[in-house]
């Protein structure tokens, strides 16, 4: 364990506390805590649970907590994130009356910067620049690079945008961008596309790291998030110098 | 990252996998998900078995399910491994009168490069054992990933322990999985959080590579501290797993 991953991880770690609601060293306790869900955590969610490796926390709607507590895996701490905890904990969501539809979300890896990369030399007739918020803006509407730029009604995301490292073809067009935004935690949460025509050209690790590099240099922690399905996103991870801090699972709910 | 080493592993992992499913390995490289139907001869006889590579995904499902699962076939390729696509197989099935369970999702790991096996302590020490040993050292009930369970018996083929005083402590047990060696690793939880499971991890993969073998690595998606140590040991990602199932399985039940 490198001594920046020490250092970001913390970080992570503590956003992570603050969005779900516990101590941080219930993170580490090695055991499952039910937590009430805080009412600013992330919109829609009616529980989280997140592991660490060395503790899980399930973060739940306040009506919900009982439930949880009581059906919670207790032999197994990490096991609160398996499916049928998690869809029963939705169906119980309905059931109490909390929404029309809930439903248990794919899983995230989360992860914390290990190791600051070079960045990759650029491929011939491409240029690396760093784009603000009225670059992203003009962008948006194509829904090219929403991971970095946020799609047009993602308000709340776009609202906390700060910048992002586009690579820009030799007609001025962006063809890879890294974006970023402050992430409520203190933390800046990294999004990446690669427009389809130009991916295999290792232009995804390139904005990343100098994306990197840019959050890193300004005393900034980056963050770095995927589904746990999205292989590619998860090597790019790696490839760019993260390591996995902790798995989230959702219920999330809607009216109708 | 990637580099021929690699290339030549991932297509390994990916072909044994593709070969049990009976689909070409460049299904995987399809931008799209690929939907079969279950072969007879497949030794995952489930519901439906769904792969998710970097670049393509495949969707196995068993005889009466193909025209269902494609026509709910998922919008990215990439969620044909998610609980949302696999519920509404699960809810097929279950309308159809079977008890199911989706099971965890997993994250299955080709090597990338060979790292050297760390330094153990002086008291500590390295032995090779065989799946005779192994398959007795399940009665015990210690290691349960490192040499598995009965069922796994058979396909035991040898460990790496790591001993304290002449007891294992550590078991990197390596198994056959589609022609594979895939590697089970425990350390027992007095000795966690000391590096001994990236050792012993690490310790397999020569013993593997020396024989000749492709070693393989799986974990569960949420189980953090089994991803950081294949990563550690030079694994990267190369596809994910999840499965339907009429019987389920020790961590599942029905939904």
């Amino acid at each position: 364990m490198t001594e920046l991953f020490e250092q970001h991880g913390v970080r992570v770690l503590e956003g992570l506390a603050h969005e779900l609601g516990c101590d941080i060293g219930a993170l580490t306790s090695e055991a499952s805590t039910v937590v009430e869900l805080p009412a600013n955590s992330k919109p829609g969610a009616l529980a989280l649970a997140a592991c660490t490796g060395l503790g899980t926390i399930v973060s739940a709607h306040p009506a919900l907590v009982d439930w949880a507590r009581e059906h919670a895996p207790k032999d197994k701490h990490f096991r609160a994130l398996q499916p049928f905890f998690l869809a029963d904990l939705a169906i119980e969501a309905m059931r109490a009356g909390l929404a029309a539809k809930a439903t248990a979300h794919g899983h995230s890896v989360c992860f914390a910067l290990s190791e600051l990369k070079p960045i990759p030399a650029l491929p011939t007739g491409f240029r690396l620049e760093l784009v603000g918020r009225d670059w992203m803006e003009r962008y948006r509407p194509s829904s090219v690079f929403d991971n970095a730029i946020g799609e047009p009604d993602e308000t709340r995301l776009i609202e906390r945008l700060v910048a992002g490292m586009a690579v820009l073809d030799g007609t001025d067009e962006p063809v890879a961008v890294a974006g970023w935004w402050d992430d409520f935690h203190g933390y800046r949460e990294l999004g990446v596309d690669v427009q389809r025509d130009s991916r295999g050209l290792g232009l995804g690790k390139l904005v990343t790291v100098a994306a990197t590099h840019a959050i890193v240099g300004a005393g900034e922690t980056p963050y770095y998030s995927c589904g746990s399905t999205n292989i590619r996103s998860h090597r790019n991870a790696i490839a760019c110098g993260f390591l996995p801090v902790y798995v989230i699972g959702m219920v999330f709910g809607r009216s109708e | 990252m990637d580099n021929g080493f690699l290339a030549t592993q991932t297509l390994a992992v990916l072909g044994a996998h593709a070969r049990d499913l009976h689909v070409s390995v460049d299904a995987f490289a399809t931008n799209e998900t690929t939907f079969v139907e279950r072969a007879a001869e497949s030794e995952r006889q489930h519901i439906a078995v769904a792969l998710t590579a970097a670049l393509g995904s495949v969707v196995s499902v068993a005889p009466g399910y193909l025209a269902r699962a494609e026509a709910i076939r998922p919008k990215f390729h990439y969620e044909a491994t998610r609980p949302g696509f696999l519920g509404l197989l699960a809810k097929y099935a279950e309308d159809s009168g079977f008890k199911v369970a989706i099971s965890n999702q997993e994250i299955c790991w080709a090597l990338r490069e060979v790292l050297p096996v760390p330094q153990l302590p002086a008291d500590l020490r390295f032995e090779l054992r065989d799946a005779a040993w192994m398959n007795t050292e399940q009665l015990n009930g210690r290691f349960e990933n490192g040499v598995g369970g009965n069922r796994r018996a058979s396909r035991n083929k040898f460990a790496v322990a790591i001993y304290d005083r002449g007891e294992p402590i550590a078991v990197g047990g390596v198994h056959d999985t589609f022609g594979l060696d895939e590697i089970g690793v425990d350390v027992l939880p007095s000795a966690q959080a000391t590096g001994l499971g990236t050792a012993v991890v690490a310790a397999a993969v020569h013993a593997i590579l020396d024989r000749g073998g492709t070693p393989f690595y799986g974990c569960a998606a949420d189980n953090i501290r089994s991803q950081r140590t294949a990563r550690s040991v030079g694994f990267v990602p190369v596809f994910a797993a999840a499965f339907v199932s009429s019987e389920g399985r020790a961590n599942d039940r029905a939904v």
